[in-house]
């Protein structure tokens, strides 16, 4: 009489008497439909079993294996193994079979159970029952497993759509496993940016949610590190992309999109191959890439665009050099992105070293939009004129610049010298480096701006920005640098100023080599005579404004003078004339008079006549007389000035009277001159002898010459001051001169012995 | 053309009736001519039967071994259903039948066993 089982470990406990196929079948059964309590004592039952496998595959004549001698021994050997291994598949089987059983904590230890020997659920990817099929499926998801992924491969076009769609699933989620043991995965999961990933519609459209991201971590960091299951996930995933005509899953292509990184492009080439010590299988997915010529690149061409994931933004910058991807992942980095976007995609800049993706990049377009447009809040609000602002595009904005790391910071300076941008488009998009904590990012950005934009960063804090700038705008070899404009001397100025020496040095340099308008130098005067040809309303309005300022008033009527532009600033001239404070600026604008031919301009050079000053006075005779040389009428008061204290302005009205009116009376008064007890009136008188003695004048003179030279003959020799016998002999050489002159010529010419009567 | 044979071939013939004749008796001549001692006529049939005690225990052991091959569950839930009471038998099967979950099922899990009774008791009802 048999006694009734009433609990369930009592089953159990029975049922590990039976043979271990039926041991597991009925474990199997059991787990097929108990509650969870009781899948508690069931999986582990089969956990052991699947356990049991022999260390070594029962394989004896393999023609790789080791030799083993053929004995009854080790034929019972082999058959024990061989039963041992199909019980414990037939466990693992089950245990995948009714997964959706499984409790979570015992995951692992079926993940290590089983490691590598999860393809004996191929008949259970193909049975009737779709749930078992759909656990499967979630069994390949959860453990990660390469042949798990080979069977989720192929079932992406299963005839139930929950387990196809349940297959995708598991596709990403085995990718993101993958994608996550990588560099750029490790930044991606990082706790700082992960949620941004968990955020993004993708996460949500592939069944993830925050809870299971650990998940994804943990299978990052304790997946098997075995090519194999790695190889078998990019299998499955190859799979899937090579039936996409099929199934139609986008999933999988985000799949591809996650693990085509460029060191697995790059294993595929030649180069790579030739250069690999070990022989790699082919990388299936890669091969399918490499042929871009189905339905399915065409679709992950629009994952790549469209894809809010933000390794998208990556793959572009890897892809970008590669056709046909290279139109799609300019459309893709055009469009922007979040931080973690551009963190991605910025910090591996340093792909565009590569002359091909280079030549790409530089087709993607930096734009720029009035500020305040479709972003403020209050629509009465009134914009703000002229400010602009970045479109979203491959260069981020000033508050995501300021969030990058180090790498990408640099990167995304580099990339502002690539793409391509109208000149203020980059400057503003430089703009949002100047204040980034990095030097060298901003000494990237400022080695990337046109010459147009590199004011600023002059004034960068960094002694080698500042001074990288100041010379980027150096125009020392440019053989027309000395026309630069007004503006950009006075800038030159102000940094001449700057705090960084030598940032300084450069700019003081700089304005060595520029000559001013109103400098006075001939240099200068080339400079407003070409600008005269070019642009004369800006000399002009240059000339103006200078007049208006105290120190440059007498250099721009130096200027005016050399331009014949007189004339046109003749009531600023009168004004100077006769309201200057300054006696310097008095006389040069009182000599600049000489040039107008107006009634205001000559009774300001009669008025000048009284001036205080003697260069005022001195001038105002020689404008009288050049205006009388034009025919105009002599003031009477030139007269008073011949006995003028300064010995300027009694010269200038001497010379001035002799040659309009020579009389003897006026030899007089140039040898009293002569016999000055001042030093300086007779080094005026000399001056004027020297000038008077030749030519008409001393024709017109007569006899008062012959005693003049004598007396500048005197001076020449015998004067106290060094200055007048310099002077005396000059005249006296040239009175000489021309008295030779006459001698040779003889009586013919009708010339005068000029010392006729004096000792020869 | 040693004894045994001799013996095998008289018996058969007095069993086919085709002698007639008493089993006769047999000598056993050993090997160096001493003469044997008889054989009585009973040892025939157990040896016959002991044989088929032997083939019978290697028949069944081959059927065991045979069903648990070709369907492990079966075989296991018939050992595990021997253990159930009578009632207890009757009722899993019929529990089975009508909620489609296999018996083994039933047998390993008995809070579904315990569901499924249940209802089919609430319908008999």
């Amino acid at each position: 009489m048999s006694r009734p089982i009433d609990t369930f470990f009592q089953r159990i406990a029975q049922v590990r008497h039976f043979p271990p196929v039926a041991r597991v079948a009925a474990l199997a059964a059991g787990l097929s439909v108990c509650s969870l309590d009781e899948a508690r004592g069931l999986v582990p039952e089969l956990i052991e079993m699947a356990a049991q496998v022999p260390a070594v595959p029962a394989v004896p004549f393999a023609s790789t294996g080791p030799a083993v001698r053929l004995s009854p021994l080790n034929w019972f050997r082999n058959r024990r193994d061989a039963t041992r291994r199909h019980v414990a598949d037939i466990a693992l089987e089950a245990l995948i079979r009714h997964w959706d059983r499984v409790p979570s904590d015992l995951v692992p230890l079926i993940a290590s159970a089983g490691r590598g020997r999860f393809g004996v659920a191929a008949a259970a990817s193909r049975d009737a029952d779709p749930a078992i099929r759909a656990n499967v499926v979630a069994a390949a998801g959860e453990l990660g497993e390469g042949q798990l992924a080979r069977l989720v491969g192929s079932m992406l076009a299963d005839e139930d759509k929950s387990v196809a769609k349940a297959a995708e699933h598991a596709l990403v989620h085995m990718a993101l496993g993958e994608f996550a043991r990588t560099r750029t995965g490790e930044a991606c999961l990082d706790p700082r940016l992960v949620e941004q990933l968990w955020r993004v519609r993708e996460a949500a459209e592939f069944g993830f949610s925050r809870e299971n991201r650990a998940e994804v971590s943990a299978a990052a960091g304790e997946a098997s590190d075995q090519g194999a299951s790695r190889e078998g996930v990019i299998d499955g995933i190859a799979t899937a992309c090579e039936a996409f005509e099929h199934h139609r899953r986008r999933g999988v292509l985000v799949c591809a999109m996650l693990l085509l990184d460029r060191t697995r492009l790059a294993s595929r080439s030649p180069r790579a191959a030739a250069h690999s010590r070990e022989r790699h299988a082919p990388d299936r997915l890669a091969a399918w890439f490499a042929k871009p010529v189905t339905d399915a690149h065409s679709a992950l061409r629009t994952v790549l665009r469209a894809s809010v994931l933000p390794v998208a933004g990556l793959r572009a910058m890897e892809w970008i050099g590669v056709e046909p991807w290279t139109r799609a992942c300019s459309e893709r980095l055009s469009r922007g992105g979040t931080v973690l976007e551009h963190e991605l995609a910025l910090a591996s800049a340093h792909l565009t070293l590569r002359p091909r993706r280079r030549a790409a990049l530089a087709r993607v377009i930096i734009k720029s939009r009035p500020a305040n447009r479709d972003t403020s809040d209050a629509p009465d609000e009134p914009r703000a004129t002229g400010t602009r602002v970045l479109e979203p595009g491959l260069l981020p904005d000033v508050a995501i610049v300021n969030s990058l790391s180090i790498d990408a910071g640099r990167g995304a300076a580099r990339i502002v010298g690539v793409v391509s941008a109208t000149a203020p488009d980059r400057e503003l998009a430089a703009r949002s480096f100047l204040g980034h904590a990095d030097p060298v990012a901003r000494h990237a950005v400022m080695r990337a701006m046109p010459g147009s934009g590199l004011r600023d960063w002059v004034f960068d804090d960094n002694d080698q920005i500042s001074a990288g700038a100041a010379l980027r705008m150096s125009r020392a070899d440019d053989p027309r640098a000395a026309e630069a404009e007004e503006s950009d001397l006075a800038w030159w100025r102000q940094l001449a100023r700057a705090p960084q020496p030598r940032t300084r040095f450069l700019a003081e340099e700089e304005l060595a080599q520029r000559a001013e308008l109103m400098s006075g130098t001939v240099r200068g005067r080339l400079l407003a005579a070409r600008r005269m040809t070019r642009e004369p309303e800006g000399v002009v309005t240059s000339i103006s404004e200078s007049l208006g300022q105290p120190e440059s008033q007498s250099g721009a009527i130096s200027l005016l003078r050399r331009l014949g532009l007189a004339p046109t600033f003749q009531q600023q001239l009168v004004d100077l004339a006769l309201q200057a404070t300054d006696a310097r600026v008095a006389a040069t604008a009182v000599a600049a008079l000489a040039d107008v031919s107006s009634e205001s301009a000559m009774d300001a050079a009669v008025t000048s006549l009284r001036h205080t000053d003697s260069r005022v006075r001195a001038n105002a005779v020689e404008t009288l007389g050049h205006r009388a040389r034009s025919g105009e009428a002599l003031p009477t008061q030139i007269v008073e000035l011949k006995h003028d204290a300064h010995h300027r302005v009694r010269a200038n009205a001497l010379r001035l009277e002799l040659g309009l009116a020579p009389a003897p009376s006026l030899a007089g008064e140039l040898a009293a001159m002569l016999r000055d007890e001042r030093a300086e009136h007779r080094l005026a008188g000399a001056w004027l002898a020297s000038r008077a003695l030749g030519g008409n004048l001393k024709r017109r003179l007569g006899a008062d010459a012959d005693q003049l030279a004598l007396r500048l003959v005197e001076l020449a020799s015998g004067d106290p001051d060094d200055r007048v016998r310099r002077r005396a002999a000059i005249g006296a050489s040239r009175v000489m001169g021309e008295l030779r002159a006459s001698w040779r010529s003889g009586p013919a010419t009708g010339g005068t012995p000029v010392l006729a009567g004096g000792p020869r | 053309m040693s004894h045994f044979v001799d013996l095998l071939s008289a018996g058969a013939a007095a069993v086919l009736g085709l002698d007639g004749t008493t089993p006769p008796a047999v000598s056993i001549v050993t090997k160096d001519a001493t003469p044997a001692a008889s054989i009585g006529w009973w040892v025939l049939p157990l040896i016959c039967g002991g044989v088929g005690l032997v083939v019978g225990l290697v028949w069944w052991w081959w059927r065991q071994a045979d069903a648990l091959k070709r369907d492990p569950a079966a075989w296991a839930a018939d050992k595990l259903l021997a253990k159930e009471p009578r009632e207890a038998r009757k009722a899993l099967r019929q529990a089975s039948k009508a909620s489609g979950v296999p018996l083994l099922a039933l047998l390993m899990s008995p809070s579904t066993a315990q569901q499924c009774m249940e209802e089919l008791t609430g319908k008999a009802g």
